[in-house]
């Protein structure tokens, strides 16, 4: 019966309904908090979403991860390695992005006391 | 109990918009049969003997896309940069308040903080040979530091030593690439020896352990710059409830 959850339709299956899941999860959070923190929060949930669903798809059954090891000699049998090391850029990528907001969002509870971004009208918005 | 006045109306619009676009979505990517494509991984890993390199992410991330990986250390180096100028002007507030430090906490603190630094430097230097790399052993040493700061509120890094690696770091890198346009006629060329036979030992692959340890230590003192600024936050600050 474990052949059916190893059958390569079933994984993608399963990650494309719960990466899609989590995607939704943080776009919930992006539209309906108010808090600038959660706001960010929801922003970063939504980008795991989308890694697991990268790694996720490009996994084939019957294929190891692409490394030469002591009883491997040959790149044969491999998963692709693109999408790990675009993963791997975009992991660094959204951490950066996820610190400069949190910072941007500290200075300015410290220069107006608020946090809420319905009340964010110091442009004229 | 009305459900609207538990839930306001907007939450279960959103909600529900969000639940048919989920179904959308989902059912459109239902239908991608990913065995079909053909992609350039396959063709990087026929390359991939050619470079030397055991761990062929790592020579995807330093060799064959390494022109990225230069604009992606960019972006973490202008997201610092912003970070340092956003949260500087509290930094300066925060020195009159001293917490006050644990003895116990300091000193093991400091016993860890050399394991820890260790075990980053290690999954740096292995970049090339086993899953790691710069990117992740430099996350590693910077939550050396994070440990260091939390235990001891005083602290400060000496910016000048971060300051000199990050940036020589950098330079470094970009003068591989140049070197290797010199020498090979191509950006990033692989000018050092790079025997195929001795794949899988410390030093093989050419130049992509070098670019990933460049690679280790400007993301190393980069994150840790971040933590630190973060960590000395003014936290007893009152935070007025939204």
């Amino acid at each position: 019966m474990f052949d059916f959850f190893n059958s390569i339709q079933t994984i993608h299956w399963i990650v494309i309904v719960g990466s899609m899941t989590l995607f939704f999860i943080g776009f919930y959070g992006l539209t309906t908090q108010k808090n600038l923190i959660k706001v960010l929060v929801s922003f970063s949930i939504i980008e795991s979403s989308l890694f697991i669903f990268f790694i996720g798809l490009h996994y084939k059954t019957g294929l190891v991860a692409p490394i030469v090891d002591s009883g491997l000699k040959t790149f044969t049998n491999m998963v692709d390695p693109v999408p790990q090391a675009m993963i791997l850029t975009t992991i660094v990528i959204g951490l950066a992005i996820l610190a400069l907001g949190l910072s941007f969002g500290i200075e300015y509870f410290k220069l107006t006391g608020k946090n809420d971004i319905s009340t964010m009208d110091e442009l004229g918005g | 109990m009305n459900l609207k006045k538990v839930l306001p109306l907007k939450d279960i619009v959103f909600s529900l918009l969000s639940s048919a676009l989920l179904l959308t979505l989902t059912g459109i990517l239902l239908q991608v049969k990913p065995d079909k494509f053909k992609s350039v991984g396959e063709i990087f890993l026929k390359l991939n003997i050619q470079t030397a390199t055991a761990n062929a992410v790592t020579s995807v991330v330093a060799f064959f896309r390494g022109i990225d990986t230069v604009g992606e250390v960019t972006v973490l180096f202008l997201a610092t940069s912003g970070v340092v100028l956003m949260l500087s002007e509290t930094q300066r507030d925060s020195e009159k308040n001293i917490a006050q430090e644990s003895f116990i906490l300091s000193i093991g603190s400091r016993l860890l903080l050399s394991v820890i630094v260790l075990f980053g430097v290690y999954i740096i230097i292995h970049g090339h040979l086993s899953p790691g790399g710069g990117f992740q052993g430099g996350v590693v040493i910077a939550t050396a530091f994070l440990l260091l700061f939390l235990a001891n509120p005083n602290l400060k890094l000496r910016h000048n030593i971060l300051t000199l690696g990050e940036s020589l770091s950098g330079v470094t890198y970009i003068l591989v690439v140049l070197v290797g346009l010199f020498k090979m006629n191509i950006l990033l060329g692989n000018f050092l020896p790079h025997p195929t036979n001795e794949i899988g030992e410390l030093v093989s692959g050419g130049i992509v352990p070098v670019i990933y340890i460049l690679v280790g230590i400007k993301v190393g003192s980069e994150m840790s710059v971040i933590v630190e600024y973060f960590s000395k936050e003014d936290y007893h600050k009152e935070v007025r409830d939204v």
